[in-house]
């Protein structure tokens, strides 16, 4: 089973005619072309590796995000569905600057804290939010452009997967 | 309408087909099958029914009097876990591959360097450097071997040679990810490095470079674990290349794979779940395949037992009940393990132990009357 | 690995055992397992025979043997052989006396070598997802049960016509071809990958044909297998196609390729789209060949296209289109071996 018989390949086999008879004309038999092919050493996420072959000359491909940390193959992952997408780091950029406020009122909002996240007592929360948009508002008076920075606090909510 | 065609109606009309015969899905199927007219498949199945109860010729008809008579009706899911890593290749394997990759050599088409490495960069020189090492060769896994200069006659390689192991290839994918010679390990003198002269060349070679940056690449895990070592059979990290079934030591001291009565109103596959749950505990993600079993063991006792059967909690059909039992019939669905463990403390069977074997192992740990009746049914890897 | 180790055991072990060659062909045959104690045990003794226990003269004649210096020392060259075959260029026929060699001869001029692994895929589908679906589609049938027989599905012509005798019979009522019969499956026809074809159509090659080299460079990389490109058969005016223009690329793996291909599919690329849902449930050709596509910027998240993006005009990376052939004959089948293979499949199914 391991070795495959080779009749599956994609060779041009001779059709040798029944009827015997001569032929005046002469094929070529090419040579099959195939690319040049490396084994390849494939590391997943989860350190998990096995070895493929390549055209790449690559000796090892290191895979950052596949089979073993997407929660599309990994449903009942809970971890998993809480990792946030931040791969620009807009999401880190943002929270350096304006603080995790945002993060929790868009888990109010959407009414779902799920294990493993710190709730935040509610008083602290509007104190918080407060805090925010009074900073918001200085900072936007200082340089004069409140409303692009509105939105962008709208739209990176932790809820809603960091969104670009 | 001919005679066949008239008793297979009979028989679906009256019910008649009696149930300790047929199970009722085929019944069910059978009284359809005969309404609708084709009758050659039902009276089939009637030809076939004598043989059925004469194996059991002290089957008294349903209407005798005093307890029921009947088989012990079992259900056993055959929980596994299946293979995790590859298998381990044979020697003729490791030989065919690597012979194979060497013919390649000369019939494929040759590397295209430049289409991955602009000329004289950096990463250029690096890969002319390595080449080099491997006397010209672009691939990694097959040891210093060129198909086209003179010594291309030379591609066996020599007894002990552990050149083609999947680990060997690893090792050398490894090492020159790291930017190191990947013949170095090879002894001097031996056939796949060309010999000392070869050997001579590609310590030079290396001396007049500089030396390359310390990366280093983690190494895969071992194929062989620590519950491996010390033969754990309660692990399920053991034998990571093989199908691990459960099997578990019933209160009369053989060992088996968990089953239980079917009770009630309940079918196969929802007595196999309720088995697992209540031999092997909550902490189990188990998939039951099918509502078919897989094979069955038939086992008759040497005399009747007269036995009471109390009904199951988690079966509310089941009633209490009294009957003859002359033997066992024991049905198994395939079922796998999606993670977790066994754990006997919330047992109901008042099983003693379990463990996850491998197919051989099964053999070794069973009676010889079931193992005769399950081998077949479990897969080879 | 050195293949004498294995004709010494197997010598050893025909000289031991009186019992008949079958006997020993299964021992022979017997798998190693990795995690096997007992076949360690063996294997180490194995080692331990032709290594350790030979006198040291043999041991140092074995560490000395070398092939290459022994061809230098020969003081005078061993003499080429008489008459050398050699597989001819052309097939001139049956009754030419010169005939090319079977394609399976490593001399031929058609010989591929292969396969170089045994793919983790193809181990997976035969240790695991093979029984599984043998399990999970099999149809019980009470014994004795004889499938109700189907009738002619092409109908006859009936008629007085003397023309209608030894007639073609013609296909069915509202079909304009028979839809595949979907047979109980067994061990004998458990669906299994038969082959992939990717494929991909590209607009701008009509006008310039840098789209086809690029689109066939892409395609020969993620896949090893060197492309195919097929012409327009007919104009199509409002498309811009014109007969004979080469504009799509295909190219159809077998075995290991095909293994290795949809490992690194599903493994690697799927999973680094951004948002993806997975494979449409609607796809499918109702006889059991799935498809489905990548989009250009889909296709540079292949290793072997990230490995070297600046090499490709980055306009011109071509979306791929991707077919698996399965051997079932519904695509409920065909989906269901795709998903324990590990494609994730959205929206309705549709069969």
């Amino acid at each position: 089973m391991a070795l495959m018989r080779p009749s599956l390949r994609p060779s041009a086999t001779l059709q040798t005619p029944h009827i015997h008879q001569q032929v005046r004309h002469a094929t070529l038999l090419k040579r099959p072309k195939r690319p040049y092919t490396f084994t390849q050493l494939i590391t997943l996420s989860d350190g998990s590796t096995f070895l493929h072959r390549t055209t790449s000359p690559a000796p090892i491909y290191k895979s950052t995000k596949d089979t073993k940390n997407n929660p599309l193959w990994n449903p009942s992952s809970q971890k998993l569905l809480n990792v946030e997408e931040d791969e620009a780091g807009r999401l880190k950029r943002f929270r350096a600057r304006f603080g995790r406020g945002f993060d929790v009122e868009s888990l109010e909002e959407g009414e779902e804290a799920r294990e493993g996240e710190e709730s935040v007592p509610r008083e602290r929360q509007e104190e918080s939010l407060l805090d925010m948009i009074s900073s918001v508002g200085q900072e936007a008076e200082k340089k004069g452009k409140a409303a692009g920075k509105r939105e962008e606090a709208k739209k990176s909510g932790k809820g809603k997967g960091g969104q670009k | 309408m001919n005679a066949g065609q008239q008793s297979a109606r009979r028989i679906a009309s009256q019910n008649a087909l009696s149930r300790d015969t047929v199970c009722i899905s085929c019944r069910h199927r059978l009284a359809s099958h005969a309404s609708r007219r084709h009758a050659s498949a039902a009276t089939a199945a009637v030809a076939e029914e004598p043989p059925r109860t004469q194996t059991n010729p002290s089957n008294p008809p349903v209407t005798a009097t005093g307890p029921k008579k009947a088989f012990q009706l079992k259900c056993s899911p055959v929980l596994s876990r299946p293979p995790v890593i590859t298998r381990e290749l044979t020697s003729f394997e490791k030989a065919f591959f690597l012979y194979q990759k060497r013919l390649n050599e000369r019939l494929a088409l040759p590397f295209t360097r430049y289409f991955y490495t602009k000329k004289e960069t950096p990463g250029d020189i690096e890969w002319k450097r390595k080449r080099s090492l491997r006397r010209g060769t672009a691939a990694r896994d097959i040891g210093a071997y060129n198909a086209y200069d003179d010594e291309k006659w030379n591609d066996e390689v020599l007894v002990g040679s552990k050149l083609g192991d999947p680990e060997d290839i690893t090792e050398r994918l490894i090492l020159d990810a790291e930017g190191k010679d990947i013949t170095e390990g090879e002894p001097q003198g031996d056939a796949e490095t060309g010999g000392e002269t070869i050997s001579g060349d590609a310590r030079a070679g290396e001396g007049s470079q500089k030396p390359v940056a310390e990366v280093n690449v983690e190494r895969p895990a071992s194929r062989i674990t620590e519950a491996d070592e010390q033969n754990d059979v309660k692990s399920l990290n053991r034998k990571l290349d093989r199908s691990l079934y459960l099997l578990v030591q019933n209160k009369d001291g053989q060992w088996r794979f968990p089953e239980d009565r079917v009770y009630g109103r309940e079918n196969l596959h929802q007595a196999a779940e309720r088995i697992l749950l209540q031999a092997g505990g909550i902490n189990m993600n188990t998939w039951v395949l099918a509502n078919h079993p897989i094979g069955h063991y038939v086992n008759a006792f040497k005399s009747p037992i007269l036995s009471k059967i109390l009904p199951n909690r988690l079966v509310r059909t089941s009633r209490e009940l009294e009957q003859e039992e002359y033997g066992e019939k024991v049905f198994f669905l395939k079922s796998r393990i999606l993670a977790g463990q066994a754990d006997l403390s919330q047992n109901e069977y008042k099983d003693k132990d379990f463990s996850w074997l491998a197919k051989e192992e099964v053999e070794k740990v069973v009676s010889k009357h079931y193992w005769s009746q399950i081998r077949n049914m479990l897969t080879e890897r | 690995m050195a293949l004498q180790e294995v004709t010494s055991a197997f010598i050893k072990r025909m000289q031991s055992t009186q019992t008949p060659l079958k006997q020993a062909w299964k021992l022979q045959c017997l798998r190693t397992y990795a995690t096997d104690p007992m076949q360690k045990e063996l294997g180490e003794l194995e080692e331990s025979v032709h290594q350790a226990t030979p006198t040291d003269a043999a041991g140092k004649r074995l560490s000395q043997y070398d092939p290459t210096q022994n061809a230098k020392q020969r003081k005078e060259q061993l003499p080429p052989s008489r008459y050398q075959f050699r597989s001819p260029r052309f097939y001139r026929g049956p009754l030419h006396p010169h005939q090319p060699l079977k394609s399976s001869d490593p001399a031929s001029r058609e010989f591929v070598p292969g396969p170089f692994t045994l793919p983790r895929l193809q181990q997976t589908y035969e240790s695991t997802i093979a029984p599984d679906l043998m399990t999970l589609t099999y149809q019980h049938y009470p014994p004795g049960f004889e499938r109700p027989q189907k009738g002619e599905r092409l109908r006859e012509w009936v008629g007085d016509s003397p023309y209608f005798k030894n007639r073609p019979r013609r296909g069915p009522r509202g079909y304009d071809v028979l839809p595949l019969l979907r047979k109980p499956i067994t061990f004998r026809n458990v669906p299994k990958l038969e082959r992939v074809t990717v494929h991909t159509m590209l607009k701008g090659a009509a006008d310039d044909s840098a789209y086809l080299h690029v689109a066939g460079m892409v395609v020969q990389n993620i896949t090893n297998v060197r492309v195919q490109t097929h012409a327009v058969r007919k104009s199509v005016a409002s498309f811009g196609l014109r007969a004979g223009k080469h504009v799509s690329v295909t190219s159809e793996l077998y075995g290991e390729n095909m293994y290795h291909f949809l490992s690194k599919v599903i493994d690697v690329v799927m999973p680094k789209i951004k948002d993806y849902k997975g494979v449409k449930g609607s796809s499918g050709d109702s006889s059991g060949h799935i498809s489905f596509g990548f989009k250009p910027e889909e296709v540079a998240l292949f290793p072997e296209v990230e490995v070297n993006y600046d090499m490709y005009p980055p306009k011109m990376i071509p979306g791929l289109h991707v077919t698996v052939h399965t051997s079932a004959t519904t695509d409920y089948d065909a989906r269901m071996l795709l998903q324990a293979i590990g494609v994730p499949f959205y929206g309705k199914m549709v069969d």
